[in-house]
Formats: C-alpha cells, structure tokens, sequence
C-alpha cells in the first residue's frame, strides 16, 4: 500500500526517464552511423531520428517539470543537490542526441565515410563511441562510481585524440570535400564523448564541480 | 542539503530498507493528534460552559452582526494562519451555544477569505524577477478573488434568506442519529473525546480552581487544536507527499478542469490545509509550469477539502448546530463553485482580476503591500469597528 506514498520521494522515475534517454541516444547514435557508413539511406532513417530527437527534448522538458514538483512538494526535505544533477545531467544527454542528429545532418549532406581511405579508422572510432555510449548507461544506471574514475580518464584521452585529428584536418591542405566532414566528424564525437564525461561526474563530484572533474576532488576520495 | 552534493548513492542490491514503517508510523501520529484534535474541541465547548452565560452573551454580542461575524472570520484567520482552525473553533462555539448558526455562517465565510493570504504571501517570495511574480501572484490571488467574489454573491443570500443556511440544516438533517455529534446516544467516539476532558474538568475542580477552570480549559483546548492540526498536517504530508508529487505531475499532464479541483480536494482532505495545497502550486506556477487556468480549479478543489476539518471537529460537539454550520461551511464552498464556474464568462472573472493585479502589482510594488494590509487588516478592523 505504502508503495504508493514514499516511492516518489526516490526520484526514481527521472532516473529511468534519464536512462531512457541514454538508451534513445544509443539508438540515434546507431542510425547517424548507418547513414554516414551508407549501411543505410540517410532518407530512410530521418523520420525515425528526428521523432527520437524530439523525443529527447519532450523527455527533458518532463523531467524538469517533474524535479520543480518534486522542489514543491518536498520543500526543506529536498535534495537539492540530486535535483541539480539530475537537472544537469537531463542537459547533457540531450545534448548528445543534438550531436547525433548533427552526425545524420551530415550524411543527409551526402558525407559518406564508407568509400575513404581512413574508412576503417572512422569506423573505429564510432565503434567505440557507441560503446562509451552503452557503459556510460549502465554505469549511470547502476552508479558505478568506480567505474566513474576509470571511465572519465579513459574518455579526457579520446577527446584529445578527436581535437587532435580535428586540428590536422582543420590545417590539412586536402580538399575541403575530404577535410571538413572530418574535422566537423572529430568536433561533433569529441563533444558526445564530452558530454558523455560530463553527466559521469554527477555520480562523483559535488554539485558544484558537476562537469569539472578531478579524481581528488571527487566525494568518495575525500 | 546544505553541501551542495549529490546524495550518497547506492548499489541497487543494497538500497536501505523500505521506509513503510516510518510511514505507518507517522500515520498513527496522524490519527492519534486526530483524537486530540477533538478532545480539543470538547475542552473548548466544556471551558466556554463553565464560563457561564454572562459570556457568551458578551462574544454574542461582539459578532452579533452579520458583517462583524464576517470580519472577524477574515482576522482570526489571517492571524492563526489557518482556516481549519477557524473554523474548528468556530464549530467548539456553536457546540457550547456561544454562536448560532446565523451568526456562525458569516464567520466560516470570511475564514474562506482569511486562509488566502498564506498563497499570497508565498507569492511575495517571487517579487525579485517581473514575469515569474507575475506568474506567481496571479495563480496566488485567483483564490482571493475567487472567495472573495463568492462571499459578495452568497453573504447578502444568507443574511436576508438564509440560503447557505437552510440548505445546511436540510443537508444534516439527512444525518438524524447517525454521527456521533448529531446522535442522542453519546457512543464510544464521543465518550473517549469525553473522557480525557472530563478528566481534567474533575482535576481542576478536586484543586479547587472551579472559578478558573472555564478559561483553563479554553486555554487548554485552542493549545490542543492548534498543536493537534499543525501535527496531522505536518505528519499526512509526510505520509502523502508521494502521492501529491504524482498527482501534480497528473496534473501538469491533463491541464486544467474537474480533475485538478478533485485532485485539489483530495491533497486537502488528506493533509488537512488548504493553504498547504494552494501554497505548494505557486512556486510551479512562478515557474511557468502550472498556468493560472490549471491553478484556479485546484484552488477550488481545495476550498470544498479544507471543510473537512470542520466537519469532524462537529464530531466532538453536542449541539446538532454544530455540523450543520460544518455543512454549511461546505454548502458555501460548493454553491461558489456551481455559481461560478460551469458559465464561462463567471469562470474567467477571478483569472482576469487576478492576472490584472498581478501586472498592477508588478509594475508598482507598493500596491502590493496597500491590498494585502488593506484587504486582510484594515477592512476587518473597519468593519468590526463599524458594527
């Protein structure tokens, strides 16, 4: 019976909105691959990645309207912190569905990464973008916060890596047809992989260090 | 949560055990200052017998007058903060036969206008950014208005017909020998109500303090309604707050309508506080994210569940009066509603009031404190002074 009193008190519903919203990213991330590899006709997903895409934002405007709520109800019982993360983490997936309807846009611009010479690389790189996508839920999912420590350092090196490839592309003297796919290709999977960091650091950090992280500022090394 | 942090989180294999005990726990604290409530009430009703006739007729006399009657409900509330404690009190009153029912009604009204300004006042908390005061303001005083606008069409039809007060009596009279309170036979409820006061009546008379048990025991009463009610509603918050969250989530789905003004009235009968109710849909509306019209039935719904207060402390009374002015508090808050908002045109007049104050008073503050010092003190105090 009581189920029906405290439960809602949990939270629990943003964060399986928040779970499900990593979960829609995964999809749109897979469909934007597909597109840009031509496994699939960048016309033929576009229905189903910008219903996704709204989606993302409907599911977003929800969990903002429902933590508000829950501010109301609670009052000084709140945790404001949790509320403020979650706030802040809803930002950041949403975020990473916006790069991979950008990824889609590209293909619909007829970039096809399919026929080049760095096609294997490329397809590396998203191989293990979409990973970091599925850990990055189950992780958030299941608040590994050791995992956190050891996933973060490991997503700071492949963001260096994107602005390094982004940076020779930028200053590359090939043409701009083969160059600035690229270099937006780099910008666009660093900023994932960014955000993806960004809404890990809510399972260590103290709401004030959200998106700053640093092992030994991190609530658990303190 | 003073450091800023994310609460501590944990495995979901080891999330700390279910909270159902504390939640039972607080649900029998609920019931129990229930009981205390009405034993309050008793204290009330038994301290004002003891006081004698002389008395009553003095308090008769002060709000003898329809408008006095009115006034002095709007003041008492404002000053208590709490429209179930008016009105509780004003129902202890009519039990020990210092208050009739014609006299009564009229206070029960403006105890509708008094409990407004803790949703007023909670729109103040906004007054730093125009559009979200705005917001607030008006999902605030749409409860004002609304009550206000009910006491100028139903006040005059009650004092030269008596209409909320006939319908009153022919409504508790469908209850003859039912509840405790209109019963002849006293029962086990009214008994345990009786017991405890009986007790201390017989403490202070063994002590010899016969002269002084009469305001004891006034003391002793309102200190236990005061405390009683400020405990169920803190305690059926608790017990509840899961439940409002989702309701007003039900809410921010489906929009305005029946729906919200029967959620409204549910969250009120449940935590026993209109104010509670209407207060907590102003930081959301302040926000954006409940508009005025989705506001404004939730109110309503609001005004019909606070009289349930009421209506149980008419448990504790002896006089059959007592419930029918408990009815009549219901009476009041439906025929407002039947009134007011099936015809459109009605329905809109308190959001436009209220949406047109807001924008007065955002563009001039100082309005702000004149109407709520105007419409709350001095018009209360001029009116009782008048009559």
């Amino acid at each position: 019976m009581f189920s029906l009193f405290r439960d809602a008190q949990q939270l629990e519903n943003v964060e399986t909105q928040l779970v499900g919203m990593l979960e829609t990213c995964s999809r749109m991330f897979e469909l934007a691959v597909g597109a840009l590899m031509r496994t699939s006709d960048p016309a033929a997903v576009a229905d189903e990645i910008f219903a996704l895409d709204k989606e993302l934002n409907r599911t977003e405007r929800e969990i903002r309207r429902e933590l508000l709520v829950h501010g109301s109800v609670w009052g000084a019982e709140v945790d404001y912190g949790l509320m403020l993360a979650y706030m802040s983490v809803a930002k950041d997936v949403e975020r990473v569905g916006d790069y991979c309807k950008n990824l889609w846009n590209l293909a619909d611009l007829g970039v096809d990464f399919s026929a080049g010479p760095d096609q294997a690389e490329i397809q590396e790189h998203f191989r293990r973008v979409a990973e970091l996508v599925v850990i990055t839920t189950e992780v958030f999912r299941d608040q590994k916060e050791s995992a956190v420590h050891q996933l973060i350092p490991e997503i700071e090196n492949d963001e260096k890596h994107y602005d390094d490839l982004m940076a020779e592309f930028i200053r590359s003297d090939q043409p701009g047809t083969f160059a600035a796919p690229r270099a937006i290709l780099y910008r666009y999977i660093k900023r994932i992989s960014a955000h993806l960091s960004n809404l890990l650091t809510s399972l260590v950090m103290p709401v004030d260090r959200l998106d700053f992280y640093k092992k030994s500022k991190a609530i658990d090394s303190e | 949560m003073g450091d800023h942090r994310p609460r501590e989180r944990v495995a979901p294999e080891s999330k700390p055990p279910s909270p159902h005990f504390g939640t039972w726990a607080r649900l029998l604290l609920a019931v129990l200052f229930l009981y205390v409530f009405l034993v309050g009430i008793k204290a009330l009703e038994r301290g004002i017998g003891a006081l004698g006739a002389g008395f009553v007729e003095d308090v008769f006399a002060t709000v003898a007058h329809p408008l006095a009657g009115l006034a002095a409900g709007v003041l008492a509330t404002v000053l208590v903060q709490s429209s179930s404690v008016t009105t509780s009190t004003i129902v202890g009153l009519v039990g020990a036969g210092v208050l009739g029912i014609e006299t009564a009604v009229p206070m029960v009204m403006g105890a509708n206008i008094g409990t407004t300004i803790t949703g007023t006042l909670a729109a103040l908390g906004h007054v730093r950014q125009n559009a979200f005061f705005r917001r607030a303001f008006a999902a605030a005083t749409v409860h004002d208005y609304f009550n206000i606008l009910a006491v100028i069409a139903l006040f005059p039809l009650e004092v030269l017909f008596g209409a909320v007060s006939r319908i009153a009596i022919a409504m508790a009279s469908l209850f003859d020998g039912l509840l405790p309170g209109v019963s002849d036979d006293p029962g086990p409820v009214k008994r345990a109500i009786e017991s405890p006061v009986d007790a201390i009546s017989g403490a202070l008379e063994s002590l010899g303090w016969e002269r002084a048990a009469g305001s004891i025991l006034i003391g002793f009463g309102v200190a236990l309604i005061f405390l009683s009610l400020w405990q169920v509603t803190t305690q059926m918050r608790w017990v509840v707050s899961g439940q409002i969250e989702a309701a007003i989530n039900r809410i921010l789905g489906k929009g305005a309508g029946a729906g919200a003004m029967l959620i409204g009235l549910l969250l009120t009968v449940a935590v026993q506080s209109s104010s509670i109710t209407t207060s907590m849909l102003v930081p959301l509306a302040a926000a954006g994210v409940l508009t005025i019209t989705t506001v404004y039935p939730v109110a309503l719904g609001a005004n019909v569940g606070t009289t349930i207060t009421a209506l149980l402390a008419s448990v504790a009374a002896d006089n059959p009066d007592a419930f029918v002015v408990a009815i009549a508090h219901t009476t009041f808050n439906l025929l407002g509603i039947l009134i007011f908002y099936p015809i459109p045109i009605l329905r809109r007049t308190p959001v436009a009031i209220a949406e047109w104050a807001a924008e007065v008073g955002a563009r001039r503050r100082g309005l702000i404190a004149v109407y709520i010092i105007g419409m709350f003190f001095v018009l209360p105090i001029v009116i009782l002074f008048i009559t």
